[in-house]
């Protein structure tokens, strides 16, 4: 796998990285939204933070090989260390299967507070099983891509997949309340 | 759901993009080599001495500024680095993790044994372990500034203490060394009294039993002294003694079954002896008696830890250092 992070040219002039940022910016946000539950306003101070540290980054070293992976990655760390310092509210059992989409089998946080709930549950797996689920529901990768890379059948992704989503199920249950409680 | 970025605020890093381009270009400082700078420092320092009490103080207010300086500079190292740790850490779990998903699978598929698959698991859930210590570094890093510290007395960092928390990670990592030698232990036990192994090799898993669970007890009572001394209520070098006790205790009970393995061995060795099934073997002998020297040893330095800690009681424990940083 290439890493995302080894340095290439050196960029050379304003044009070159005006142009970047239009290419990076909407699957940047994208990728960003999607995880913070459609919270505009985190999803926009992330992005803003990442593209901050690129421009300190990049300035020096030049652009990476892979622009949009090193954002992704240090969006991803900001928002693992967000969310890592709050403590998620208790949420209605109902109202968590419709805005995470447990029930869905689809892990896609419609809400600021699903979004804060399952990132809380997704740091308490074991790193693999965190790393599958996002890979799959977040990244978009489907069964036959993480089985080539996992080096796995795609019966067997399926079992890892389910087997996370029952693990994630348990650590947020303690947050989960009756309808009616 | 709509995962488009507003047009104003995409307008306004683009503006704001191209404004610290523009500006680092223009009044981008020139780099001068190390010594120009310190050349530089050194002239500024005589001016301000120069020019009488306002010089020291302006002095006095560019110490601060580099000591300040400094220190920012010595984080971000600190924080490289351990960045550089944690990455490598989560590829080890990366790679352990595939081998354990290839593992089971020829485990599956009967061409990989139990012993094998359990031994995967315990790397990959070992290769976890060190990505969370990795992290917990960076966040005392992150929260202090200043080098991750395992020392007993380490201060409280930003109301955390990391150090019990690194002690219960390294607990956690030990019971689970401790299953699996209990459970190989099992095995080597059910095989000899099937006829399918040998007794050394039993010892050896007993032994292998006894130092887990020595190591487990060692952590555990420091993980105690550490909290003990969070609430204040032990201090300073008492903290070390009881930390030095507990290390001793469990070195000791050890060490007794140790002694203990190597007499029984020496003892079915005679037996083979006089039954004309074996030399005599001189070795053993040897080892019994340097493991029985051994515990004598470890039970005189408890002796001495014991009356150092009731002479310190007696006199009343001297003050610790401050808790929080």
């Amino acid at each position: 796998m290439d890493d995302p992070g080894s340095m290439s040219a050196h960029p050379r002039s304003e044009p070159d990285w005006i142009r970047l940022y239009r290419e990076t910016l909407r699957p940047l946000y994208a990728y960003v939204s999607r995880r913070a539950g459609s919270d505009r306003e985190l999803a926009e101070d992330v992005t803003h933070e990442a593209w901050l540290r690129a421009l300190e980054a990049w300035r020096g070293a030049g652009f990476p090989r892979d622009p949009l992976a090193w954002l992704k990655a240090v969006a991803r760390n900001l928002l693992s260390n967000y969310y890592r310092r709050r403590r998620p509210e208790g949420i209605d059992a109902g109202e968590a299967a419709a805005e995470i989409g447990l029930e869905r089998e689809e892990l896609a946080p419609e809400t600021p507070r699903a979004a804060a709930l399952l990132h809380w549950g997704l740091a308490r797996l074991r790193a693999p099983q965190a790393r599958l689920l996002e890979s799959f529901h977040f990244d978009g990768k489907g069964v036959a891509a993480l089985a080539a890379e996992l080096g796995l059948s795609e019966r067997a992704v399926e079992g890892r997949l389910r087997r996370s989503r029952l693990a994630l199920r348990d650590r947020l249950a303690p947050y989960f309340h009756p309808p009616d409680a | 759901m709509d995962h488009e970025p507003d047009p104003q605020f995409a307008e306004h890093l683009e503006w704001q993009i191209r404004t610290e381009l523009r500006r680092s270009d223009r009044f981008a400082r020139p780099a001068h080599p190390p010594y120009l700078r310190r050349l530089g420092v050194a002239a500024l320092a005589l001016l301000s001495l120069s020019a009488g009490a306002g010089g020291v103080m302006a002095a006095e207010h560019m110490q601060a500024a580099q000591e300040r300086a400094a220190a920012q500079r010595q984080r971000e190292l600190l924080l490289l680095r351990a960045g550089v740790l944690e990455e490598m850490s989560a590829s080890r779990v990366e790679i352990a993790g595939r081998q354990l998903a290839r593992i089971e699978q020829m485990h599956a598929s009967g061409v990989a044994s139990d012993e094998t698959v359990a031994s995967a698991r315990v790397d990959c859930e070992q290769a976890q372990r060190e990505q969370r210590r990795r992290q917990l570094d960076r966040e005392e890093i992150e929260a202090g500034g200043v080098e991750p510290s395992d020392d007993l007395l380490a201060p409280l960092v930003d109301g955390r203490d990391f150090v019990a928390e690194r002690l219960e990670l390294e607990i956690e990592g030990v019971r689970r060394v401790l299953a699996a030698v209990v459970e190989r232990h099992t095995r080597v036990a059910r095989l000899f009294e099937a006829g399918l192994g040998s007794s050394q090799e039993v010892t050896e898993a007993e032994l292998e039993v006894a130092r887990a669970d020595a190591e487990i007890r060692v952590l555990a009572r420091r993980l105690d002294v550490r909290l003990a001394w969070a609430r204040g209520e032990v201090q300073g070098e008492r903290v070390l003694l009881l930390a030095m006790q507990a290390e001793s205790e469990a070195r000791l009970d050890a060490q007794r079954q140790h002694a203990a393995l190597a007499a029984r061995r020496l003892a079915q060795q005679r037996q083979m002896v006089e039954a004309g099934l074996a030399a005599p073997d001189p070795g053993l002998e040897a080892q019994v008696v340097a493991a029985e020297g051994e515990v004598r040893l470890l039970e005189i330095e408890l002796e001495l830890l014991a009356n150092r800690l009731s002479a310190q009681q007696g006199s009343g424990a001297p003050e610790g250092e401050g808790r929080g940083r």
